[in-house]
């Protein structure tokens, strides 16, 4: 079971000032290069360290049926054990629940979600959520923390209410481990 | 005087061709025009990137707040030139202690209709810095080689015809050559300039190959048109897609005439580096830098007028023949910069019979100047609507031009000038080179220095970093999709030497970029 790398933790200790400059700065992931991938994710807020959100598990897919020609991704709860633990997937790592599904695409910069345009914008709200789910809210962007490398992807939340965007929170993400679950639909 | 095919005036409106009266809520006038790529500003930079992409078959529209003035219309009236081809009179100013005035042109032809002409390429070890610090790519003196070619062939980019030089720029010279000093021959876009010495009120003859007569007409021919009088209020974007312009023609009172959109994918913005950060923000772009308007530099001047014994009639004889380049690796060039006596005798610290009996001596002057790399930047905020500049002078950069001042004058005083006056007010004029010993160890306070510049820069700054720079090294601006700039704004820095060919070479290689990305499907630049 691996852990999170070094640099990754160096990563997440950057203040809010030095992550977005690392958004700014980041590359562009190609959709189809995550797809197959599963990554371990980090919220880095204040508020994340006593969360049952601090770590989590992000899936990336090639949509298949109704979702096909699309990658889309989905999120594992993981044991809430800290960043220098392994990332255990929940109830267990061999059938993790899945959820909060998104959908993977570059940024349209005519489109509503369009704050960083060279970022990959993960739309929750055409994951195939509930309606009432409160993950289909959910905007987040993602971009490469050293370009060119899909390793290490540095992201931001935002909750979409109405014609708003309230920025939540970055968050890491690391290469776990490979897999080749597709979700049917 | 009927104007070329494909320019439009104010006269004109609104039988532009292309345009449809369409209506529009509350605005009936509203004439829509369609086009590929909407260039704002016909100078240096739009009227080059105009040209090239018209030859590469888009169908371009340039947009220009000033009017269409032809060679024809050159005279020596300085005044009426003024009034005609420079914005607000020429006389604007950066704000700051002391404040800097600069010039720029309002006509076709943006201030290379009325600059001094001088087309050097960006000095080698400046494009090192912006490839080496600013990220830029493909820059260096090597890989930009084929692109100042292309440019210098384009405007005719030579030396002077040797008797086209006037007395007081030989004075400069062999004043440099006595002292020791490196001093060059200035290469200049003309064909055989007759040395009429009217280069910044519009050349008369047309042998200064400003855009006017060089890359406009180019423009035309390859069908491009040219919508004068007609300033861009902003840029239109859905989210951050580009989708076009709009703006006023502007009537002669300068008030709003009739409203105008053009519909465009791409927009380029060559408005200078006050007025390009100016449409940005009045569109409500914002750069993820957060540097927009930042980054401005000057290359202030001062100048000294020197007073001798003989006629000189600096009149006679093209502006700026030589620079004296000893200096400039401390950021210091000098030239013979003669104006005519109605703006001199407006710049001299004198008034009433003091005035008047130094104007007596007109024939006998020989006005000096010198440009400063500057090392401190100001910046380019919006005021009511209006880009209004600021930037203050550092310490190390007002001693550098005293230090400028005293070397001139001592270089003035042995070709035999009996008077200097200095750009300093309050500090006495100089009358021997013992004086100059005493100016060199005197504190100049920053402001009484009268300085003057018509070299803005840098306030969309070019590079790899989006976290540092407005625009990449191509003159995209990040995070936005079809909006680019192709003016000074782009430097990343001074680069100490006059930028027109620069600002040529960097709007050429923009255009075939733009052409570039036509050929192929469009995508992000990320």
């Amino acid at each position: 079971m691996s852990l999170a790398t070094s640099e990754y933790l160096q990563v997440a200790e950057l203040s809010g000032a030095e992550l977005e400059k690392v958004m700014i700065r980041g590359g562009t992931p190609d959709p189809k290069d995550l797809a197959g991938w599963e990554y371990r994710g980090l919220n880095i807020a204040f508020w994340a360290a006593h969360s049952p959100i601090q770590k989590f598990i992000k899936g990336f897919y090639l949509g298949e049926g109704r979702e096909s020609g699309k990658v889309m991704g989905y999120n594992e709860p993981v044991v809430q054990n800290g960043p220098e633990n392994p990332w255990i997937a929940k109830p267990s790592d061999a059938s993790p629940k899945r959820f909060g599904f998104y959908e993977v695409d570059y940024v349209d910069p005519s489109a509503k979600d369009n704050q960083y345009l060279h970022a990959l914008l993960l739309d929750y709200g055409k994951g195939g959520n509930f309606a009432l789910d409160p993950a289909a809210r959910l905007r987040d962007y993602l971009v490469q923390v050293e370009p060119g490398s899909n390793e290490r992807l540095l992201g931001k939340a935002y909750l979409a209410i109405g014609p708003a965007r309230i920025s939540s929170n970055y968050f890491l993400l690391e290469r776990h481990k490979a897999t080749d679950w597709v979700r049917s639909r | 005087m009927a104007n070329p095919a494909g320019v439009f005036t104010r006269e004109d409106w609104p039988h532009v061709a292309g345009g449809t009266r369409r209506a529009r809520a509350f605005r009936p006038d509203l004439l829509e025009l369609d086009c590929d790529v909407v260039v704002v500003g016909s100078g240096a930079g739009g009227g080059v990137v105009a040209a090239e992409l018209a030859e590469g078959g888009l169908n371009v529209i340039v947009v220009e707040e000033g009017g269409y003035h032809p060679t024809e219309s050159f005279t020596a009236d300085s005044a009426d030139a003024i009034r005609r081809l420079y914005r607000d009179g020429g006389a604007v100013m950066a704000l700051g202690a002391p404040p800097v005035t600069y010039s720029e042109g309002r006509c076709v032809g943006g201030s290379t209709v009325i600059n001094g002409g001088m087309t050097w390429r960006t000095p080698e070890k400046i494009l090192g810095r912006w490839a080496r610090e600013d990220w830029v790519e493909r820059i260096r003196a090597d890989e930009m080689d084929a692109t100042f070619s292309r440019v210098e062939r384009f405007i005719s980019a030579a030396t002077q015809d040797p008797w086209t030089v006037g007395r007081d720029n030989k004075l400069l010279h062999d004043g440099a050559q006595q002292q020791g000093w490196e001093v060059v021959d200035n290469i200049r876009n003309q064909f055989h300039c007759a040395g009429t010495n009217n280069c910044a009120f519009g050349c008369p003859t047309g042998a200064k190959r400003s855009t006017l007569v060089t890359y406009i007409p180019r423009a035309l021919h390859f069908g491009a048109r040219v919508l004068a009088n007609c300033r861009v209020d902003r840029v239109r974007r859905r989210g951050k897609r580009i989708t076009g312009v709009e703006g006023h023609m502007v009537q002669a009172n300068a008030t709003n005439g009739f409203p105008f959109r053009i519909n465009a994918r791409r927009v380029v913005l060559s408005a200078g580096a006050i007025h390009t950060p100016g449409i940005l923000f009045r569109s409500g772009i914002e750069s993820p830098s957060g540097r927009i308007g930042h980054n401005l530099s000057l290359h202030p001047n001062v100048k000294v007028t020197a007073v001798f014994d003989d006629e000189i009639r600096g009149w006679e004889g093209v502006h700026q023949a030589y620079q004296v380049r000893e200096f400039q690796d401390e950021g210091l060039v000098f030239a013979a910069v003669n104006i005519p006596p109605s703006i001199t005798a407006m710049t001299l610290p004198f008034y009433g019979a003091q005035l008047r009996d130094l104007m007596r001596d007109y024939p006998r002057m020989v006005v000096a100047g010198m440009l400063l790399e500057d090392t401190e930047t100001g910046r380019v905020r919006n005021l009511a609507g209006k880009p209004t500049a600021t930037y203050q002078l550092s310490d190390f950069d007002a001693e550098r031009l005293v230090r400028g001042t005293a070397l001139l004058s001592e270089m003035l005083f042995g070709m035999g000038a009996k008077r200097i006056v200095l750009p300093f007010e309050g500090i006495p004029d100089l009358r021997s080179a013992d004086d100059v010993k005493r100016l060199y160890a005197q504190k100049v306070p920053k402001e009484c220095m009268e300085l003057v510049t018509v070299h803005m820069m840098g306030t969309c700054a070019m590079g790899g970093d989006r976290a540092r720079h407005v625009c990449d090294s191509w003159g995209r601006v990040y995070d936005t999709e079809g909006l680019v700039v192709a003016d000074a704004s782009l430097f990343p820095s001074p680069i100490g030497v006059n930028p027109m060919e620069t600002i040529m070479a960097l709007a050429t290689r923009t255009a075939a970029t733009i052409l570039d990305e036509g050929r192929r499907p469009a995508r992000l630049y990320a």
